[in-house]
């Protein structure tokens, strides 16, 4: 997945895959530092510091500086994302959206509330663009999809991430 | 003590709203209970732009609730003094019904001190809780005038009132099979009813229920099976049952839920709650095989949740609501919804801030003279000691002694709810180290106590916890932060005092030292812990010797909080080992138990080889009772708790082979419910035991159970094998296909 090509600004790229995209975003991650600072917003508690950092030092030397330029901010609920990017100042440094929507699909939020919560957070995603380039990582939930499919409408990219499943196979207990 | 004519002494039993404000149900010191009625106002409050609320107001003027309305300044905890609009409603039975418009109507507003229980808002405006002791001024019409607590809920040994129980209790557990008789326990008598005929059963039971006036009724299985059951037969049989004491109210249902936490699935079975009196089903109850009723009043006194309640949410729930009554006492707003987001942080902060307790792998193999010493409550001592809440924490800043998080010095609201539960945790274990077992309060003592710890525990997570209302990641870090300096500095303390420490988790060290093996020779670390720490240490025991447990996969890699020892005492101590293990059958859990018992009663290291004999025996004749299929098949039973679905099981574990079999016969398992079943000869391999068929003695799986009982023999046996330098275990134990289990020929 090399999307740097294509990370503007003024532009909204998502990233999906069936599964998990956390490997990909944090090398995104890793390789937008070494250029300048980067900001992650974290909606899974998902973001692999520990992960970054030695993909950092296998292309720098100088892997604090460079962490250094990675921020983060973590949210546990949809209410707090949309707190995250209300409150994210509008710079010219790419904002990273991780797991955009794993706050949003909380069965004990209503269908009703995470609609109104996503369609404030879309606006505030619009500011943030104006400034710099933002990308949003999004899994689907088969009971939400209308809300990955909201996001898709909005962004200019989306790339597709084809994950293989590994091959489980279950350790004999006897 | 006589009564004034309009005052009456009594234990506050159940608050509920009426209709007209609140009925507050009394156990008087009469004997006589009753429901008196109180006039209780309850507001709301609303933050939002100034036109925003402009447009709430003039909204909320309409509403048939007819609400008083003001501005005034109040204080959120993260934020500061805030203006707000505040809605006054004069009915608490308002409250529900036009929070729940607003905030449909008007979303975007921020909304403070809406969904609060009612029992704790009592219990912050007049200072009680339930099961106090009370002086109550009422008017002739019975309505409350004044409420006033005549004992603090900090107190210890607080009476209890003289409560009447009745105990129903099915004959057998309704998943496993349907009960036809219910075991039923009176204050004078036990005898058994047939639940058939319908009719005949409900009759007598009215008359119980009338003549006893339970005040609780402790059922088993009675909110998932009994109850519903009851109702369903009252309502057959057109026979009107009792169930609630206040004819007024009815019987409020709760459906069963399924939700992670703890990093664990947990399911809570439908919940059947009465009115004026009490219903607890132990099945269904938080912890009740821990502390049993003692901790639930506890519990009760010192969050101020309804008993019913208490008995039934988690401890975190619990914590939460202290919070929430300090928080209304001191005129702060609990926030409906959380809003707040973490700080702006560099990957390099948040590696170094969010790293969790400290651990210092052990030293494996079996050691002699070993003390432990433990934090006691660490987390929530470092939280009311270093004034560890959401509010002190300074965002970036750092103690420049100490390189730790820097707080505010005025007391923040965690420490303040902490505090006073710290004292009591820690003057009642005082008290259990000086009072004798046959103490009539050392039951309570320590049911109390279990109760605290489990607040104590949750209230560390609770400031992480994603819907904490006074919780906040940082502060959540800031604790560890200080726990694991706090460790280090033990550590050194003990080093520099010629200590070997041998491990370290989190709250707790294993030091050794030759010559140290008596209590007053470790007082001197423990006062220079205090002194370094300012934290309270306490010596939990010295081991006789303590076996640290290597890994299963690589024996020359140790594994933390995986040990087993017996202290000077006798008295064993095992941590991650099988006898631990909820999915342990019991026919293992208890020949590993009976292995360590013995092991135990050799006064040193030095001399248990004289017990193997005893332990070979021990596990023949169970290997030979096993064989011969006289080993009772609840002995067998695996249990697992269902992490998923069945369906999204990619592997056909046992348990899920177990709930498919189960799901055959009509039985349906949710997430966070266990799954019973018993190993069995060829395929599938297992049976679920709560299928309707009884299980074929003569189809245990004999080889699988051996297997079982190999790893556990192994786990045990392990560290003495070593100890003699014989070749290692696994060659002898992995011998599956033998029917016995030699231990001779290992030493």
């Amino acid at each position: 997945m090399n999307i740097l090509p294509i990370i503007h600004t003024g532009k909204m790229i998502a990233v999906t895959s069936s599964r998990e995209t956390r490997e990909q975003i944090t090398t995104l991650t890793a390789e937008l530092a070494l250029r300048g600072a980067v900001t992650v917003l974290d909606g899974g508690n998902r973001f692999a510091a520990y992960q970054a950092i030695r993909m950092l030092r296998m292309r720098t030397h100088n892997v604090e500086e460079a962490a250094n330029r990675i921020f983060v901010r973590r949210a546990f609920t949809c209410h707090q994302m949309l707190t995250l990017l209300e409150t994210s100042r509008s710079l010219p440094q790419p904002y990273i959206i991780l797991d955009m929507l794993a706050t949003f699909y909380d069965e004990n939020v209503s269908l009703q509330e995470v609609d109104r919560l996503l369609e404030h957070c879309l606006v505030q995603l619009d500011r943030l663009r104006m400034t710099a380039p933002v990308v949003i990582s999004l899994t689907r939930h088969p009971e939400r999809l209308f809300l990955f499919e909201r996001i898709r409408s909005q962004v200019d990219h989306i790339i597709e991430v084809e994950i293989p499943y590994p091959i489980i196979s279950q350790p004999a207990l006897f | 003590m006589p009564e004034k004519r309009n005052e009456l002494r009594g234990w506050l039993l159940d608050i509920f709203p009426d209709e007209q404000g609140l009925t507050v149900w009394v156990l008087g010191e009469d004997g006589k209970r009753q429901a008196l009625h109180h006039d209780f106002s309850i507001s709301f409050y609303v933050a939002g732009t100034a036109s925003q609320l402009r447009e709430l107001w003039k909204w909320l003027l309409l509403q048939p609730e007819n609400p008083r309305l003001s501005r005034e300044e109040r204080c959120d905890l993260f934020i500061g003094n805030i203006s707000v609009l505040a809605v006054e409603l004069v009915y608490p039975s308002d409250l529900s019904p036009l929070f729940n418009r607003t905030s449909q109507t008007f979303p975007n507003l921020t909304y403070y001190n809406a969904d609060i229980p009612i029992t704790l808002q009592y219990a912050a405006r007049y200072n009680v809780f339930p099961l106090a002791g009370c002086e109550i001024k009422i008017d002739m019409q019975a309505h409350i005038t004044d409420i006033r607590s005549i004992h603090s809920p900090w107190e210890l040994d607080l009476p209890l009132p003289p409560l009447s129980v009745l105990s129903l209790e099915p004959e057998c557990d309704p998943f496993h099979a349907t009960p036809t008789k219910v075991h039923i326990q009176t204050p004078q008598a036990r005898f058994t009813l047939s639940l058939e005929p319908a009719r005949v059963f409900i009759i007598s039971l009215c008359a119980l229920l009338k003549r006893h006036d339970p005040d609780l009724i402790l059922s088993a299985w009675g909110d998932t099976w009994l109850l519903p059951r009851l109702l369903q037969m009252s309502k057959e049989t057109g026979i009107d049952l009792p169930l609630n004491r206040d004819p007024d109210q009815s019987i409020k249902h709760r459906d069963a839920r399924t939700y992670y936490a703890y990093g664990q699935v947990i399911h809570r079975g439908k919940q059947v709650l009465l009115a004026g009196r009490w219903h607890i089903d132990i099945h269904n109850a938080v912890m009740y095989h821990d502390y049993g009723l003692e901790g639930i009043w506890e519990l009760a006194r010192v969050t101020g949740l309804p008993v019913q309640t208490v008995a039934r949410v988690s401890p975190g729930t619990g914590i939460s609501s202290m919070q929430i009554v300090t928080a209304l006492k001191e005129g702060v707003l609990a926030p409906w919804r959380k809003q707040q987001a973490e700080h702006t942080r560099s990957i390099m902060d948040l590696i170094r801030s969010d790293m969790g307790g400290l651990v210092f792998q052990p030293t494996i193999g079996l050691h002699r003279d070993v003390a432990e010493i433990d934090f006691i409550s660490m987390y929530p001592s470092v939280m009311a000691r270093f004034n560890i809440s959401p509010e002190t924490i300074l965002p970036g800043i750092r103690d420049q002694n100490t390189d730790l998080p820097a707080t505010s010095t005025e007391q923040g609201l965690i420490p303040k709810t902490l505090e006073p539960l710290l004292r009591k945790r820690i003057a009642i274990k005082m008290q259990l180290l000086t009072i004798s077992k046959w103490d009539m309060r050392y039951k309570t003592y320590k049911a109390q106590s279990a109760a605290h710890k489990w607040l104590l525990v949750t209230c560390f997570g609770y400031l992480g916890y994603k819907n904490a209302r006074f919780g906040k990641i940082e502060a959540h870090e800031a604790v560890t932060a200080y726990g694991r300096e706090a460790l280090l500095r033990a550590k050194e303390a003990a080093e520099d005092m010629g200590f070997t420490v041998l491990h370290m988790y989190v709250d707790g060290l294993w030091v050794q030292k030759k010559g140290s093996n008596k209590v007053q020779d470790l007082q001197p670390l423990l006062d220079e812990i205090l002194n370094r720490t300012g934290l309270p240490i306490a010596l939990d025991g010295i081991y006789r010797w303590i076996s640290f447990l290597p890994s299963r996969l690589n024996k020359n890699v140790p594994v933390a909080n995986r040990y087993f020892g017996v202290f000077q005492s006798g008295e064993i101590k095992c941590r991650g080992i099988e006898l631990r293990r909820h999915d342990t059958p019991k026919f293992i859990s208890e020949i590993q138990n009976e292995v360590l018992e013995l092991l135990a009663r050799s006064p040193d290291a030095d001399h248990i080889s004289e017990y193997l004999p005893k332990i070979q025996s021990l596990i023949d004749g169970k290997l030979y009772d096993l064989r011969h299929q006289r080993i009772p098949l609840e002995k067998l039973i695996v249990r697992q708790t269902l992490s998923r679905p069945v369906n999204e099981y990619r592997v056909p574990s046992p348990a899920a082979v177990a709930v498919r079999q189960l799901e055959g016969a009509g039985k349906f398992l949710r997430p966070g419910q266990t799954v019973r079943f018993i190993y069995t000869l060829g395929e599938p391999g297992v049976y679920a035991w709560d299928l309707e068929q009884a299980l074929d003695p003569k189809k245990v799986s004999v080889h699988v159970y051996k297997t079982l009982l190999d790893r556990a023999m192994e786990t045990v046996m392990q560290p003495f094998v070593s100890m003699q330098a014989q070749p290692f275990l696994p060659l002898f134990f992995s011998d599956v296909g033998n029917t016995s289990i030699n231990f001779s020929s290992l030493l």
